[in-house]
Formats: structure tokens, sequence, C-alpha cells
């Protein structure tokens, strides 16, 4: 869990504002007492395995499900009592792409443009530029049903951000894309949050995905906030920084002194390889010093850095165990 | 809430005749049994077609089917299509989602009724006008439309109410049918049954007249409609749509 004093370092103006938020279905708890917030401009990596509870927290958000305990303000709305205005300002992309298929592309745009109410000419302009910058403005007549999964998932973006709203709701955008296709769409969201100032909200399993766009992560595990901090922090943070130093001369000797350096709290040898896990974020200088005054001869030092997905695989793995 | 509502109007319309490959397959496939059904009972019956109330009962099975059709789709088929969440979560309230889909139903129904209608006079002029554009009299012209209307709303609401829970349009198709049956085949032929003494107990209102009969037939959908209505909205929320 991450303490308060920790969160409001990290935070800016908050976007979302979360507070023991809890939702029970029968005897099912899918959000229990998430707290979090979410920075203006930034994108927010929701993770969490399959039946976390990302999908009903982006309900709970959106106003869609009533919390059972807790509260959560976007934009400084109520998600109990105002609902309304906060599906107003924001456009959301679910589980499901969620395109009418029998519509061509042009028309799905044109109904949500609709349903927010945007002027004709307005409504024409920002549909061609959405299609233009999508790709799929020479497709705009040909029906949603149409298009392969990729386009689909670009075309329901599209149409989150018809009514340029200053935040969306991304469930899992990139599932069942092609490399290639799910690349270029992590660069979009990615190009939106920093040339649009659009806040993300984004749920994925990619954790590759997450580490590379997300600029603040939350790492949720039967409903339960479990981690959450800038992809940095949450790196350094879940089993400390790595460092293999290669040398000549490391002997069993050396390596019980080695262990003996305060800060070092695992180590592997394997070969002239020396891995050691630290602690903390000090660096891997006292190491070095005892090897080098034991006459070692240091030929690399390397930082290991571990991915999210080796930090997301250790939480989910702490929090089975407890 | 009436812009959201025509919003909604506007989709169901355009999600209508996209229907199948081609606008015009779609409109052949939407007026084929409207045309069909105005053509045989009028034929079958003659003259009688205009001068008797029995067109009014055309008005509501025309109706009653092609509402039918639409209305299953409504809920029930977003949900299969998954984009139910999806209209949900925009600013549209639920009371503008209902009332655009309810109005693109009832109009659908209202214009092939009508275009039934319509093609029943031409043929029965043709085979029994002797030369002359056979016509209603203005009284079951005028029941006839409003039973349209109200069948066409009646049909919606128990669709709409139907399709919120439904979790297939093919099903809220099937209890349609049902419902259909229970509304007028069932009466119809409980009617037909009903020994001579009842009937000579109803002879007593005899001269009440078409117009009369109508109004009782229209108030009793009427009261219907508006108990189906404020059950439909009272069950119509995001919340639960979402949870089921």
């Amino acid at each position: 869990m991450v303490g308060a004093a920790t969160r409001k370092k990290i935070m800016g103006t908050a976007v979302i504002s979360v507070t023991g938020l809890t939702k029970e279905f029968k005897m099912v708890r899918a959000v229990d007492q998430a707290t979090f917030e979410v920075p203006a401009g930034s994108v927010f990596g929701f993770l969490g395995p399959n039946g976390a509870g990302k999908t009903t927290t982006i309900r709970l958000l959106l106003g869609l499900l009533a919390p059972s305990a807790g509260s959560a303000r976007v934009f400084g709305h109520d998600i109990i009592t105002e609902g309304a205005a906060v599906r107003e300002k924001t456009g959301a992309l679910l589980e499901q792409h969620g395109l009418y298929e029998r519509l061509t592309a042009g028309e799905n745009l044109e109904y949500y443009a609709r349903i927010w109410r945007m002027p004709a000419g307005e409504r024409k302009a920002r549909i061609r530029e959405l299609l233009e910058h999508f790709g799929l403005w020479e497709r705009r007549h040909e029906r949603a049903g149409k298009f392969s999964r990729g386009m689909k998932q670009k075309l329901a973006i599209a149409r989150v951000l018809i009514h340029r709203p200053k935040l969306i709701f991304l469930d899992e955008p990139t599932a069942g894309l092609d490399p290639v296709a799910a690349v270029s769409l992590r660069d979009d969201i990615a190009r939106l949050a920093a040339e649009e100032g659009v806040t993300v909200f984004l749920t994925t399993h990619n954790l590759t995905e997450a580490e590379k766009i997300c600029d603040m992560v939350a790492v949720m595990n039967h409903g339960k906030l479990i981690a959450y901090g800038k992809p940095e922090s949450l790196l350094t943070g879940n089993g400390g920084p790595e460092y293999i130093i290669t040398g000549e001369g490391i002997t069993d000797r050396i390596l019980a002194k080695v262990v003996a350096t305060p800060g070092v709290r695992r180590h592997t040898l394997d070969g002239n390889a020396l891995t050691v896990e630290l602690s903390d974020s000090s660096g891997p200088t006292s190491v070095i010093r005892t090897l080098i005054e034991n006459s070692v001869t240091l030929e690399e030092v390397q930082r290991s850095r571990a991915s999210l997905e080796d930090v997301f695989l250790h939480l989910m793995e702490g929090n089975h165990a407890s | 809430m009436l812009h959201d509502s025509y919003t909604v109007f506007w989709k169901e319309a355009r999600d209508l005749l996209c229907m199948r490959q081609s606008v015009r397959a779609t409109l052949l496939a939407m007026f084929l049994p409207a045309i069909f059904i105005g053509a045989f009972f009028p034929m079958s019956m003659g003259a009688q077609w205009v001068e008797t109330p029995t067109s009014l009962g055309m008005w509501f099975m025309l109706d009653w089917i092609m509402v039918s059709g639409m209305i299953a789709d409504s809920f029930a088929g977003e949900r299969e299509r998954h984009t139910l969440e999806t209209l949900l979560a925009t600013r549209l309230s639920e009371i503008s989602i209902l009332l655009g889909k309810i109005s693109a139903a009832v109009l659908y129904g209202i214009t092939l009724a009508a275009c039934g209608v319509m093609v029943s006079l031409i043929s029965v002029s043709i085979t029994s006008g002797q030369g002359r554009l056979l016509m209603f009299p203005p009284s079951i012209l005028f029941s006839g439309i409003l039973t349209g209307l109200i069948t066409a709303v009646t049909a919606s609401a128990i669709g709409i109410l139907l399709s919120l829970k439904a979790t297939s349009a093919r099903q809220v198709q099937q209890m349609m049918g049902f419902a259909m049956m229970f509304l007028f085949f069932i009466p119809v032929t409980l009617a037909m049954s009903l020994p001579r003494s009842i009937w000579q107990y109803f002879d007593r209102f005899k001269d009440v007249g078409p117009i009369v009969l109508a109004m009782l037939f229209i108030g009793f959908f009427v009261a219907l409609d508006a108990v189906l209505f404020v059950i439909t909205v009272k069950r119509f929320k995001r919340w639960k749509m979402i949870v089921e």
C-alpha cells in the first residue's frame, strides 16, 4: 500500500480523486477501499490481472454503477450525485469497442458528435480531422462491421475523442491487436496526452505498454490497490536496484565480504558475473570499493533494470502470499 | 431532452435503413409485408372492408408486427452487439434514450401501417369499386388512425420493457408474439366462443356505434401504455442495465 504522504508528493492537480471506493456484488467485493488520484494531463495506467476490478472501477468513475462505500470525484463532480456531469466531460472506450457495425465509420462518429450536440459545421470538420488522423478518411463510407479489429479500435478511439473530452477512459484498447496496430495505437494515446493535454485513464494487461506511455500507474488485485505511483518509483521500490558486476578473482572469501557490505540484500555469482540487489537506491559504490580493496579486477559494472513486468509479478506473488 | 431524443431517433432510423446490404433492399423488406397484408384481406372481403370497422384490425396487426421487429432490436439488440454500455456511458439521459427509441419504433409502425391501409384502399377499389375509389367513412378512418397510433405506442412500450431484460432480440420478438396472442387473438377467440346468452347481454350496447367502441379500445390502451411507460422508466436505470 502506498502512504498518503507519497501520494501527495507525486500529485499535481487531480482530475480524479478516489477515496475508499468500494463496490460489492452480493458476496464479491469487486473494488475494495481503493484510494488514488489521477493528475491532469497524465497517462494513468491501471494494471491488474483479469477480474482484478479494473473495469468495475471505470464503471464506478463514470457513474454507471453506484459504489457500496467510499467516494470519488471526477473534475470535482461527485460520481454518485453528478454522474451525468462526469459523463458530459469524459469519453470512454470500454471493454467492447461499442461501434454500430451496420453504420459507416462516418455515421458512427456523426452519431456521437450529435450526442454531444456539436454544431453541424464543427461536427463535419472534427469527423474529417479524426478520420484523417487515424487513416480512415478514405474508408469513411464503409460500414464499421467490415473493418479489421485494429481499424475498429482506431475508429472507437476517434469516437471517444469526438467531443474533445479532457479525460478519456480506455479499457484495454490494444487487447487483441497485432503488434504493429498496438504500437500505432499506443503512440496515438501518448501523443494525445502530450499534445492535447488529455488525461488518459488506461487499463491494460500489457505491462511493456504501460511502462512506455504511463506517467503514473496503479496496480490492482482482488479489488485492492496494491501499488501506486510513478513507474520508476515502482521499479525501484519493489525488489531494489540490481547491478551486474563482472570481474576476475571473486572468491568465496571476497563474496562473504560483499554480503556483509551495508545495503546488499541479495547476491548471486555466476562465473565472473556477480549480481547484487541493493536495498536502496544509493548505488553500488560500497560494493565496488570492497571488491577493489580485495584485488578484484573489474571489467564492467552494469545496472540491471527490472521491468514493470517483474515488478507486477513480484507484487502479485506478494499479494497471493499475504 | 427533445434534442437528445431526436439524436437517438436519428441513429435508430439510420440503423434501420442499413439493416440490409443496401437501402433499397431494406425498404423492400420493410414494405413487402405491409403491401402483402394490405392487399390480401380487402380483396377477400370486398366493399365490406371500407364499410365496417374490420380495417381497425389491420391497423392493429400491421403496427404490432412492424413495431415488434424494430423494438426488439432496441436494448436487447444493443446488448447483443455490445453497444449498449458505450451508449450508457454518454451524456444522454435515460429518458431521452427511451423516448428516442420509442418514437422511432412508433413512427416506423405507423408509416408501414398507413402504407398497408393505402394499399388496401387501392386493392379494394380495383376489385370492388366498380370504377371508383372506395374510401372509409370519416369515423372509421379517424378510429383507424388512432388505433394505429395507440397500438404502435403499446407495442413499443411492451417491447422496450421486454427488451430491457431479454438477452437477445429474437427472444423479445418471441415474447412480443405471445403478447399479441394475449392481447388480441385470445380475447377475440374467447369472445367468439361466448354463449349466446352472454352476447344478448351486450345487445344493449349495439347502438353505441364504432366511435364509442374505438374510444373504449383506445382508453384501455392509453391506460395500459401509461402504466407500461412508468414501469419502463423505473426499470431503465444505468446501473441495472450494467449489472444485468
